[in-house]
Parts: structure tokens; C-alpha cells; sequence
């Protein structure tokens, strides 16, 4: 993982796999309500727990896992899809550190009540999470500016933050992946669990997001 | 398709030739007072052959049989394709976004105060 | 492929309600757009399906050579026609044009129920859930057999996050069709997601009844592992009932990893398994809202 390209102040930052598997998630299913959650390193995790929580997170969120696009609003596969990725997440030394979320409508930036809910439970053993929506938007062939709405979730109170920085070429390497139509690559939990051969750790196609990423950086 | 049609149309034939057959020999059975006699052998196989490959060649042409069991059919679909409600499909989701003529609204248009990636912060700024 | 072959998968995708909008759209551009008389009598059915398909995906160019070419053949006083007109004034936002439409369709011919499903799907397109669910709800007094008005009503429930009412309509779609193993998953989930440990456990037996459908349901057996786990967990549940889940937990454990073993899944749950089988009850009563 690349380090973010912050001049350090203090700064919530997404790389380009978190960032392109949540676009290329969305893309998958256009006509869909789609969801996972976000993965950053259990020491920095661990470090902002500790902390003021009134400040914005400085951490970088590693990784993103697709879970589902058909289960909206049911809460027994979303909690499978959870524990199964933090299991394996931690045999990274990564830990969930929100959700994400992209509503069904082109125009609805509003957050999903079941999601932020999601987040709350999340942060009951961190003191924040991440409630991340992704505006429909902003996506496209050629993007323009990242399409992330963040909010932080502690307790009950839910807090926009503001400073958000993609690593590098992220916007570039998420265009050409979606001109490429590299969005059948992915799978979610919820193809998982229709054939367990699917690889919800999404190996492949994190290579092919890295060789994108090294050509165009 | 057209083999085992063929094979149809040629056991036919047999079978039909086999009646011919019997018909002839209950002539001439009658004829000679030989009435108690059964059908002679090679006729029997002849029907038994013909009936067999009309079988083979109507269920080869039939084509794949459906399951009886209903649960069995249905096993093999998933939510993905289930759930699908062609008259109820929306279209005003983000494949707006990813079709080659749209054109993303700029970033100073969003309006939201959200920091753009080439923002500098101001303190940086002399 | 040949153009027979294409019509033989867009003929598939058509019977097994299949949305694949951009592979229908490509497989037209790619090999059936030259010559459409090629298709025979299914013609104006794949014109039909690959007009959808293009509304799907914004590509304007191919909706309108394909409702050119009904429009010759059948002329708007086709109803169906009509209707893939008022889709079309969907697709591009013009919702006024097409509840217009879909109105004189309906002082035609008032039982005509594409027509409504298509108001009801405005209202759903414009966000406006209350009334989506309101209009539904009488199409449903008029048209009680249908599966599809059935699940769209589910789906708008459970954004609604109205757990009890989804519930009622998944019953309907289970007695239309007793045999299908995905219904009763679904009410499955909706149950155990609506919380409670009557609920739990009402989930459970609906999530055993799908496994017995389709014994390789691999949602069936998580979510028998998930709600074993969640009763066995409650304190309010006699120690003998308790030992009975816990027996359910370790049985679809294993079970599960099986499955996963038989299909050499490229990920191993055997360590998430574990910790529902080893983690001491916590006393959690399910994933109520």
C-alpha cells in the first residue's frame, strides 16, 4: 500500500484499491443497492481509538470488500459477510473500519439508515466508524473528482468529514478501469455465496487494479 | 437430428413391414390349416427392433426431458435472476453515469465545501 | 456466433428474467443489428427485449431504432408500443410525458396492468416510497396473483424497513409458489432480520425448510448457523433447548465447511467457523432494527 500523498495534516485517506473496488462495485450492479465495508490497518485503528474522537481520522483506508447487492436491508448474510471478512482481515493485520454504501436512485445521496446502523455497531468496538456513500453522481468514464460522501459515526452522532485524499492516479486508474469494463472481475459475498469458487478477497482483480495503478503513476 | 430422424422414419419402415409380414403369414397360415401356430420368431424380433429404435429416435428428437420433481428445477436459480421485476425496472440509476455522454457535474459546482484533491490548504499559501 | 445462436441466448435470457442489459445491448450491436429480419418470428419480441435492454444501459441511439421499427409494424395503437414509448419518456426523466401515456392506456383499457406497474414504478423512480406502496397495494386488491407486485411490494417494505408487512408479502409469494427454495430464504431473512427470539427461531425452521428444497443452499445453512447461534446465546432459552442449538450450530459448522472443502474454494471460513462454535454465549438477541 502506497503511503497518501497528505503534507500532514491530519487527513482521512483512501487508496486506490479501497477507492476503485467501491467504484467498480457500483458499476457492477448500476441498477442496484449496493454495500461492504472498509478495511485500514489494525494499528492505526487501534491508535484512533484511543484518541479525541472530535478530531477528523487521520488513517488510510487500505482496502474496500464488495459484500452485497441483493440483500438490502436483511441483516443475516450483511452479518456472515462481516464476520467472515474481519477473520480474514485480520490474518492481514487489517480491521473493519466502516461500511459503504451506493444508493439504487441516480440523484439519492442521502445515507441508508440500515448502513448507518451497520457503522454504529461497528463502532461500538472502535470508538468511530465510517459511514461512507458513494454518489452516483459524480462516477463516470472519465471521473473528476472522487464520489465519496464521508461520515463519521460515533455513538448516535454522525459528523461529515471533510478532508479526503485519494492516493495518487486513483481517479485515472478508475476511469480506464471502468472503460475497460474491469468491473466483472469483482465479486461480492453475495456471488460467494451463489458459488464459492468466487473469491470475495477480490486477489485478481487487486493485481490488475496495482498494474494500472503502476503504469499510470 | 436428422440421424436419429432418419432412424425414425427407417424403424417405421420396419415396423410396418413387420405388419406386412404377419398379415401374409395369417393368409397362408389359413390357407395351409395352420392356425395354431404362433407368429414365427424372426417376425417377433423384427417388431421388438423396430419398436426399440422408433423409442431411441423419438426421445433423441424429443429433446431434454424437464425434471418431475418442481424443487429440482428451481434449485438451480438464484436470487440474482429471481428477483428480477421486468415491469417494474427503473431506469433512472448510475448507468446514466457510465454511458460515454455524461458528463460529471464539476467539482466547484458541488457545492458541499468537501476539499478537491489539487485544493492547497490555506495556511500553505503565503 | 451466428445469428441464430445470439437468438437462442437472448430467447434464454428473455425465459430465466435475466438482466444482462449491456450483453444484450452489445450482443445487437455485435452481430444482430445488421440484419434484424434474420431473427424470424421472434423479431419483434428481440426488439422489444433489446429496446429495454438500451433503456437499461442510456443508449438512446438503439431505443429509438428499435421503437422506430414497432412503431412501423404496429403503429401506436398497439398498447405495448405505447408503453415502451412511455418507458422511453422514463429513461429520460420526463415523468409527466410518460404518466400521460400511460393514462390514455389506461382510459382504454382500465384493466390493462403494465400500465399501472409502470405508475407505480414513477413513483418508486421519484423516490416517492409512501405512494409507490399505496398505489401497489390497491393494484394488488385488483390483481392478487401477481408474483412480480408481490416482490416489488416486499423490496418497498423492507426500505421502508416495515419488517412485519415485507414478512406478510413474502408469505404471499410462498403460497404462489410452495416449492421454491428462494421464498422461503427470503422470509428466512426477513424474520431474523425483524428480531425477537420467536422471530430467530421462526427464521431458523424457514431457513432448514429451504435447505431441505435445495440442499445446496449454502445462505440456508449460514443462517441456520446465525440463528442456532443467536438462541443458543439468549439467556431466556432452558438449558435443554440451548443444548439443542448448540447441536444445530456444530452441525451446520461442519456442514458448511464441507461445502467448502467439496467446491476448493479459493478462501477458508474453517477460522471464522470456529468462533461461532468456541465463543461462549454473549447473550445477544438478534439483529432486531
Amino acid at each position: 500500500m502506497s503511503s497518501s500523498e497528505t503534507s500532514g495534516e491530519p487527513a482521512l485517506s483512501f487508496s486506490c484499491r479501497a477507492y476503485a473496488k467501491m467504484a467498480l462495485h457500483a458499476a457492477k450492479y448500476p441498477h442496484c443497492a449496493v454495500n461492504g465495508v472498509l478495511l485500514a490497518s489494525k494499528a492505526q485503528i487501534k491508535s484512533l481509538s484511543t484518541s479525541s474522537s472530535s478530531s477528523s481520522p487521520k488513517m488510510l483506508v487500505v482496502d474496500a470488500i464488495p459484500l452485497s447487492h441483493q440483500s438490502r436491508g436483511l441483516s443475516p448474510m450483511l452479518e456472515m459477510g462481516l464476520a467472515l471478512t474481519e477473520s480474514l482481515a485480520e490474518q492481514e493485520g487489517l480491521g473493519v473500519v466502516g461500511v459503504y454504501h451506493v444508493n439504487e436512485l441516480f440523484h439519492d445521496i442521502s445515507e441508508d439508515s440500515f448502513m448507518k446502523e451497520v457503522g454504529k455497531k461497528i463502532a461500538e468496538n472502535m470508538s468511530f466508524s465510517l459511514v461512507v456513500t458513494v454518489d452516483n453522481q459524480k462516477l463516470s468514464l472519465v471521473m473528476e473528482s472522487h464520489a465519496l460522501i464521508v461520515r463519521q459515526c460515533s455513538g448516535d452522532k454522525l459528523k461529515d468529514v471533510q478532508d479526503i485524499i485519494l492516493e495518487g492516479p486513483t481517479l485515472e486508474v478508475v476511469s480506464t478501469l471502468l472503460q475497460r469494463k474491469n468491473q466483472a472481475l469483482l465479486n461480492d459475498f453475495d456471488n460467494h455465496l451463489d458459488d464459492m469458487g468466487c473469491d470475495i478477497l477480490n486477489r485478481d482483480l487487486n493485481s490488475v487494479i496495482l498494474q494500472c495503478l503502476e503504469r499510470l503513476d | 437430428m436428422a440421424f436419429f430422424k432418419a432412424v425414425l422414419f427407417m424403424s417405421l419402415g420396419v415396423l410396418f413391414h413387420a405388419a406386412y409380414s404377419v398379415a401374409e403369414w395369417r393368409y397362408y397360415s389359413r390357407k395351409t390349416d395352420q392356425d395354431t401356430e404362433s407368429i414365427p420368431w424372426d417376425i417377433i424380433i423384427q417388431t421388438l427392433a423396430g419398436f426399440l429404435l422408433a423409442m431411441i429416435a423419438v426421445l433423441n428428437i424429443a429433446g431434454e426431458f424437464k425434471e418431475i420433481r418442481a424443487t429440482v428445477e428451481l434449485s438451480q436459480k438464484s436470487w440474482e435472476d429471481v428477483r428480477n421485476r421486468p415491469s417494474f425496472y427503473l431506469f433512472n440509476h448510475r448507468a446514466m453515469a457510465l454511458s460515454p455522454d455524461y458528463v460529471p457535474p464539476s467539482p466547484s459546482a458541488s457545492g458541499m465545501g468537501r476539499s478537491h484533491l489539487t485544493k492547497i490548504p490555506d495556511k500553505y499559501l503565503s | 456466433m451466428n445469428v441464430q445462436e445470439g437468438r437462442e441466448l437472448l430467447r434464454s435470457w428473455r425465459e430465466d428474467n435475466v438482466r444482462r442489459s449491456m450483453d444484450v445491448v452489445d450482443l445487437w450491436d455485435s452481430l444482430l443489428s445488421q440484419d434484424p429480419e434474420a431473427l424470424g418470428d421472434e423479431k419483434w419480441m428481440v426488439l422489444e427485449q433489446v429496446a429495454v435492454a438500451a433503456m437499461d444501459v442510456q443508449r438512446r441511439d438503439v431505443v429509438e431504432r428499435c421503437l422506430k421499427r414497432l412503431k412501423a409494424e404496429f403503429d401506436l395503437d398497439s398498447i405495448r408500443v405505447r408503453r415502451l414509448y412511455g418507458m422511453r419518456h422514463e429513461m429520460m426523466g420526463d415523468w409527466e410525458s410518460a404518466l400521460k401515456l400511460y393514462d390514455t392506456i389506461l382510459e382504454e383499457d382500465s384493466a390493462n396492468s403494465s400500465a399501472r406497474k409502470r405508475k407505480i414504478a414513477i413513483h418508486r423512480a421519484k423516490g416517492e416510497r409512501p405512494q409507490a406502496i399505496g398505489e401497489l397495494s390497491r393494484y394488488l386488491n385488483d390483481f392478487l396473483c401477481d408474483t412480480e407486485a408481490w416482490m416489488e411490494l416486499c423490496d418497498l417494505y423492507l426500505e421502508e424497513r416495515d419488517y412485519a408487512k415485507a414478512a406478510y408479502c413474502c408469505e404471499e409469494l410462498i403460497l404462489h409458489n410452495p416449492n421454491n427454495h428462494i421464498y422461503f430464504q427470503r422470509y428466512a431473512e426477513i424474520k431474523y432480520t425483524q428480531g425477537g427470539m420467536d422471530n430467530i427461531e421462526m427464521a431458523k425452521t424457514y431457513y432448514a425448510k429451504t435447505l431441505s428444497l435445495n440442499p445446496d443452499n449454502i445462505r440456508a445453512l449460514y443462517g441456520i448457523l446465525l440463528a442456532s447461534f443467536q438462541l443458543a446465546s439468549s439467556n431466556k432459552m432452558p438449558a435443554p433447548k440451548k443444548q439443542e442449538f448448540m447441536k444445530m450450530v456444530m452441525w451446520s459448522s461442519k456442514q458448511i465447511q464441507k461445502r467448502y472443502q467439496t467446491k476448493n474454494a479459493p478462501i477458508d471460513p474453517s477460522r471464522f467457523i470456529q468462533a461461532f462454535v468456541s465463543q461462549p454465549p454473549n447473550g445477544q438477541s438478534g439483529a432486531s432494527s
